[in-house]
């Protein structure tokens, strides 16, 4: 820092500027940029109020805080909250829940997209090609409570379709949505039916900005098909595979919609998410400063993923996604 | 060399195969829910069949669904909160967007890491809600509208269309003696259509199926917003504990549900061609 002041060339007398003259000084940069200030300014305002002054409430995280009391009776208990979290039976349930149910969805939904728009990009007819993109695209503009009814109604153990595809081999009935074995399947499946498709957009995106060169040119080394997929496409998308992964680091823990919509209490216990926790005890039973401790300690880890994870490509790839 | 091209034929109706099952295996859910709203409720719930092309056809189910006020209520609700969030939210994301261009201005930059930071951390559910109960905005449509009005995601995703942008544009144009505003309104924002497009139809389709917000804000039945509505009669009426004004036919169910669906179905095919475009514009720099 001080070598970079030093090295600067010119003006290195300090001078003494008045107060008054500083702000006329402010005044007339912020006149001459006025126009980019005032567009900024609405959007500003939006984030400071809707995603900075929440960030106030989180003191009832540290405090005995209820409903009667008020924030500035309530009584400050340091840590207190933090500690209660692992000694509470349930928190620990949703706690393990919420990071089985990222990692399955990760594990299985995270390469799914990829491998579809591999297959996509080597279908040669364009207009097949664009029909199956259309209906793949189409179930991530339908809401949780669509999906979650269709699915519901589709593995009903009366009459549901998939058991009556089942019956035909002789298999079933299984009831799905009530069995404690099966039901987080079900969460990652309908996910990876829900937005598989729209996931592809973006490596057919990266697929099509790929240079012919290369293709080319692994086709004089006596590449195949699948050489140039292994090759060519897929070193080339791996950018973009880093940034949509560490990107989906941030909503990974968020599973509320979809587990809300479809869960029951015969299955609670093994899909009861950190999400829908908060809801129970903090909108439900008005725990305010537990649920609040709760989604604190969610948003801790999150960020704390996606700093490591960050770290990490950068070790491999020597630069960072944020 | 005639073998390998039969191999790469083959390989070809092995991928184009396997596309069309994945595909059947997104539509076969849709067919199913419309084969079961056209049905009589009795052969709807018969077991032992396929629902995928009805035996009879009957609109009675739909018929059903005008006579519910709740649901035209809610529908009216949730068409209010889409039109006014997702219109106003494009329109801030564009000017912040491009106002975050000018990198080089004091202050933008930091403004930007601001913008940033919220991506990966939040106070969370329960700090938002008791943000909104401060402000007065609890049983208000308002509650549904501003907190979620634009997205750091989106500010991001528009900002690296802009600066994709050549300078010469606005350069040229403000040598023609246009000031600032006037390259923005005029000339930035008409060649930008398909990131606007694309943007638009992103804050549509979260407000059109937002869920969360309307169950945590609104307790006044007319005030609900449609998702909400449909939750409890799509599923929550097969509990057995609900009152019985929430028993509805099979049939009436899936017609509802398919009645949400249409208006994406006809929207969609429209902007198909720019959401892709919008997207791999934006994500040259990005």
């Amino acid at each position: 820092m001080d070598a970079k002041i030093a090295a600067m060339p010119c003006e290195a007398k300090p001078r003494i500027i008045p107060l008054e003259k500083r702000a006329v000084a402010v005044a007339r940069y912020i006149n001459l940029h006025k126009f980019t200030y005032l567009l900024i300014l609405p959007g500003l305002i939006y984030f400071l109020i809707f995603h900075y002054s929440p960030l106030y409430f989180l003191q009832v995280a540290f405090k005995d805080y209820n409903i009667f009391k008020g924030l500035s009776a309530s009584n400050w208990v340091g840590f207190k909250n933090f500690q209660n979290l692992f000694s509470t039976k349930f928190f620990m349930q949703a706690f393990s829940n919420t990071v089985i149910l990222s990692f399955m969805n990760k594990l299985f939904g995270f390469p799914a997209p990829i491998i579809l728009a591999l297959l996509l990009n080597e279908v040669r007819l364009p207009k097949l090609k664009k029909l199956v993109q259309t209906v793949v695209y189409l179930p991530h503009f339908l809401s949780w409570v669509i999906v979650g009814s269709i699915f519901i109604t589709m593995l009903s153990a009366q009459g549901g379709l998939v058991n009556e595809l089942l019956g035909m081999i002789g298999i079933g009935p299984i009831s799905f949505m009530t069995s404690k074995a099966w039901f987080r399947w079900v969460l990652v499946f309908t996910e990876i039916w829900k937005s598989c498709g729209w996931g592809t957009i973006i490596y057919l995106a990266s697929i099509s900005g790929i240079s012919p060169e290369l293709y080319e040119a692994a086709v004089v080394d006596g590449a195949g098909r699948l050489g140039k997929i292994w090759h060519i496409t897929l070193p080339c998308i791996i950018p973009t595979i880093i940034v949509v992964f560490v990107l989906s680091l941030a909503k990974v823990l968020n599973l509320f919609d979809q587990v809300f919509v479809m869960y029951n209490p015969l299955v609670s216990s093994v899909s009861e998410t950190i999400d829908t926790y908060v809801y129970q005890i903090g909108i439900v039973r008005a725990d305010v400063a537990f649920a609040t401790t709760v989604g604190l300690f969610k948003n801790v880890i999150t960020v704390a993923l996606i700093l490591l994870t960050n770290q990490a490509v950068k070790k491999i790839q020597g630069e960072t996604v944020i | 060399m005639s073998g390998k091209k039969l191999l790469s034929g083959s390989a070809d109706a092995l991928i184009i195969a396997f596309l069309l099952f994945i595909s059947a295996a997104m539509l076969i859910p849709l067919l199913n829910v419309l084969c079961l709203s056209l049905e009589p409720n009795y052969i709807a719930i018969e077991p032992s069949r396929l629902h995928i092309i009805p035996r009879e056809i009957t609109l009675k189910a739909y018929a059903e669904i005008i006579k519910k006020g709740q649901i035209i209520i809610s529908f009216r609700n949730s068409v209010f909160i889409t039109v006014l969030g997702s219109l106003s939210g494009t329109l801030l994301t564009a000017m912040m967007s491009y106002g975050l261009c000018d990198a080089n201005v004091k202050g933008i930059k930091f403004i930007s890491y601001l913008i940033l930071f919220t991506m990966m951390f939040s106070g969370g559910v329960i700090p938002m809600y008791m943000l909104i109960k401060n402000l007065g905005l609890m049983n208000n449509l308002m509650a549904l509208v501003l907190p979620s009005i634009m997205s750091a995601y989106n500010v991001i995703l528009m900002r690296s269309f802009f600066k994709s942008l050549p300078d010469s544009l606005s350069d040229s144009a403000k040598i023609d003696g246009c000031n600032e505003a006037r390259v923005f309104w005029r000339i930035i924002l008409p060649i930008s259509k398909p990131i606007i497009a694309t943007i638009l139809l992103f804050y549509a389709v979260a407000r059109w199926n937002a869920y969360f917000d309307g169950a945590m804000y609104i307790t006044d039945r007319n005030k609900k917003p449609m998702q909400v509505i449909l939750r409890e009669l799509l599923i929550l009426s097969d509990s057995p504990d609900t009152s019985g004004d929430l028993d509805i036919g099979m049939n009436v169910k899936m017609a509802i549900a398919f009645v949400t669906i249409v208006p994406i179905l006809c929207v969609y095919p429209f902007l198909q061609k720019y959401f892709t475009q919008g997207i791999l514009l934006g994500s040259i720099k990005g």
